[in-house]
């Protein structure tokens, strides 16, 4: 079904082309920093790009604003019975006036082997058998609208929810989601579907070098990791604890400004965001009337190496509330009216500084975040656990960050890595402070392969509400990831 | 112009920072509650979870884990209805062979615990038929209305402490209280509406039926 769907966007488009010579050979720079560039595809490797484009930033697509796509991916459609023969009716995106799609994405097929006992809670969790798995495959969508103008969506593919067991039963048990259904092509047997997440889809107007304006889904802009989140990228197999944790949101929907500055042989970059903030579906809708705020600073300076420092803040209110109905009877008939009930709400405060310095092969790259929330005292959450007695969830101020030390090597262009992160999960009772070390190499053999192999131990500083911590989680995990 | 604007939009990011913490270390909970361990709150002693926050026990009441339950000497005659004087013979001791219940009131039944000795209290049909927060025990034509495990709820340091008894198990990892222990085929000694529950980190204990598998917990047959 994905295959066909992908057919068909190809047929249609027709100007789909192979990605890979896009991408220059670079290491794991980002583009926000390793050049102040655009056109490098997901892998963020930077292509060799003369023209500079201020307003973008790191989490800008690979803007081929204006480059020369071809019409057509020649040979492929020729032999492709899907589209046309005949140019004149191969669709009107194919010539000179219409706007061309670009495609490319990002793949990564990983291992993981988790060490422990069978009690270890976390290896239970996580995963108690070494396995193999496709972790992402993202698609991009990029294409320039016209003059200042320009669009992105970048959509993953993934075969949730199939497999997805983190919800208990009442009898004591994880039942797996099904995601088994009857193939009516195939006369009724039987394929299990997956699904779609849309990490972000925007449209963006540039009236100035120093200013650019997105409307849409776009990933918040703080610090390296979450903007730079294509696994050919990153160095490691697994996002930081205080990343994955969402300190920050991850996306957001709403606008956003951005731009950048150069000063001499340094860069003023920022970006300001006004969003429907964090919610239970905050992608499509706000459940309160209070719009979130934000934004990033960094300055990026060349004079020694490539080095940039940044800072990060994020404000907002979360509520989750359930839509309800009644019948009211005061009037001369009976009426239907539609209410709802805020199930939880806090506000929260998020800030953040950075540090990335690429000097030679050497690659020093922090990230420390604080999240803090005060709940609606109305609104405060229940908590679970052994406790008899009810409890809620408390205030908290959450703290994390990470510390990657790595030196990328011309032999085998290999990337030899620490990092230390951690963080106190002061937000839930179930998981106490923890801390993790990761050491791992990093390998890319071609500018859009990349391979990578980690140990990692997890440790926790307590037991948790219900004896999380109990146990460290050591585990051993693998990726290959490439752009395409 | 572009350096005015610069400025201007730090102070803007700067401004959302520390003028708009949310946050106070010193009171992280709502009204009548108090910091637990593990970023928890409870209700204050004599307060139990409301529809929004916490809220007083009635008269005659006293908070425990986080319900409000009749002092001693009172009980409830039906679930949610206020504390009421318990009958002064339901629970008294007796020896099914030398000191039976008392004869005339309504609980003549010696419920035997351990070879001749128990406690009075009366046959039942229905929970109609019991009295003071006692449960019916349904056994066919031997169901009989059936006291609280003793001891449930009393804190502890160790097992020593809950000796004596039926709550035996001291739970020493968050709320050092005693609880009644339980196994595979001995899941009986939990009171009625309660379930023997493995929690697989200690000991097999009887909890509210619906607040083990809410607890990741396993309910042990």
């Amino acid at each position: 079904m994905r295959r066909a769907a992908l057919l068909g966007l190809f047929a249609g488009v027709c100007v789909a082309r192979p990605a890979v010579a896009q991408n220059a050979a670079a290491p794991e720079a980002p583009r926000s920093t390793a050049e102040p560039t655009v056109a490098a595809p997901v892998a963020s490797a930077p292509a060799a790009v003369t023209s500079p484009s201020p307003a973008t930033s790191g989490s800008s697509p690979p803007a081929k604003a204006n480059s020369v796509v071809p019409a057509i991916a020649p040979q492929a459609a020729a032999d492709d019975s899907f589209t046309s023969s005949d140019p004149s009716t191969a669709g009107v995106l194919v010539g000179e006036e219409g706007p061309k799609l670009e495609l490319y994405g990002f793949a990564d097929f990983s291992y993981l082997h988790t060490f422990g006992s069978k009690t270890n809670i976390l290896k239970q969790y996580v995963g108690p058998y070494p396995s193999f798995y496709v972790g992402h495959l993202n698609l991009y969508l990029a294409s320039t609208l016209g003059e200042n103008w320009r669009a992105l969506a970048e959509v993953r593919f993934t075969y949730s929810p199939m497999g997805d067991d983190d919800t208990q039963a009442a009898d004591g048990t994880f039942p797996v989601q099904d995601a088994t259904a009857v193939d009516y092509a195939e006369l009724q047997r039987t394929f299990q579907w997956g699904g779609i997440e849309i990490q972000r889809a925007w449209i963006e107007y540039q009236p100035f070098d120093f200013l650019a304006i997105r409307g849409g889904e776009w990933l918040t802009p703080y610090g390296y990791w979450n903007d730079d989140h294509g696994s050919p990228t990153i160095i490691t197999v697994h996002k930081p604890f205080p990343i994955g944790d969402g300190m920050f949101p991850e996306h957001q929907t709403g606008l956003i400004a951005l731009g950048k500055y150069f000063i001499g042989g340094a860069a003023l970059g920022y970006a300001l965001t006004l969003s429907n903030g964090r919610g239970p579906y905050d992608a499509i809708r706000d459940l309160d009337n209070n719009k979130a705020v934000g934004g990033r600073l960094y300055v990026e300076s060349s004079a020694l190496g490539n080095l940039t420092v940044g800072v990060d803040a994020y404000r907002g209110r979360y509520t989750a509330s359930t839509k309800r109905y009644r019948i009211d009877t005061s009037g001369s008939q009976p009426a239907a009216v539609i209410y709802r009930t805020t199930d939880s709400a806090y506000d929260e405060l998020s800030l953040g500084a950075d540090l990335r310095w690429i000097y030679g092969g050497l690659l020093v790259q922090g990230e420390f975040m604080m999240n803090e929330a005060a709940y609606d005292d109305r609104y405060r959450p229940r908590t679970v656990g052994f406790d008899p007695r009810p409890t809620f969830a408390a205030d908290y101020r959450r703290i994390g960050g990470y510390l990657l030390l790595g030196y990328r090597t011309r032999w085998l262009n290999l990337m030899p890595y620490v990092m230390a992160e951690h963080s106190s999960y002061t937000n839930t009772d179930l998981a106490p402070p923890a801390w993790a070390y990761t050491a791992g190499v990093n390998i890319r053999p071609t500018p859009n392969v990349v391979l990578k192999a980690e140990i990692a131990d997890a440790h926790f500083l307590g037991m948790g509400s219900t004896g999380l911590g109990k146990d460290d989680l050591p585990y051993f995990g693998s990726q290959v990831a490439w752009a395409f | 112009m572009v350096r005015l604007s610069g400025l201007v939009l730090l102070g803007a990011l700067l401004s959302v920072g520390p003028s708009a913490c949310v946050y106070d270390a010193a009171n992280r909970c709502g009204p009548h509650q108090l910091i637990l361990d593990n970023d928890r709150c409870g209700c204050e002693a004599g307060y139990v979870p409301g529809t929004a926050g916490c809220i007083p026990c009635a008269d005659n009441e006293r908070e425990t884990n986080g319900a409000c339950v009749c002092v001693k000497g009172y009980a409830r005659p039906a679930d949610g209805a206020a504390c009421e004087p318990l009958p002064a013979a339901l629970g008294t001791a007796c020896d099914s062979e030398s000191t039976p219940c008392e004869p005339g009131s309504k609980y003549t039944l010696c419920h035997v615990m351990d070879g001749t000795s128990g406690y009075c209290t009366s046959a039942c049909a229905s929970q109609d038929d019991c009295d003071g927060g006692y449960k019916c025990h349904a056994d066919g034509a031997d169901s009989f209305c059936r006291r609280p495990p003793l001891g449930y709820g009393g804190s502890c340091k160790t097992d020593d402490d809950c000796a004596g008894g039926e709550a035996t198990f001291c739970e020493k990892i968050q709320q050092h209280i005693c609880l009644v222990p339980c196994s595979a085929g001995k899941s009986d000694v939990c009171f009625e509406g309660e379930s023997c529950c493995d929690f697989v980190i200690f000991h097999a204990i009887c909890v509210p039926t619906d607040q083990c598998s809410a607890n990741a917990g396993t309910v042990v047959r």
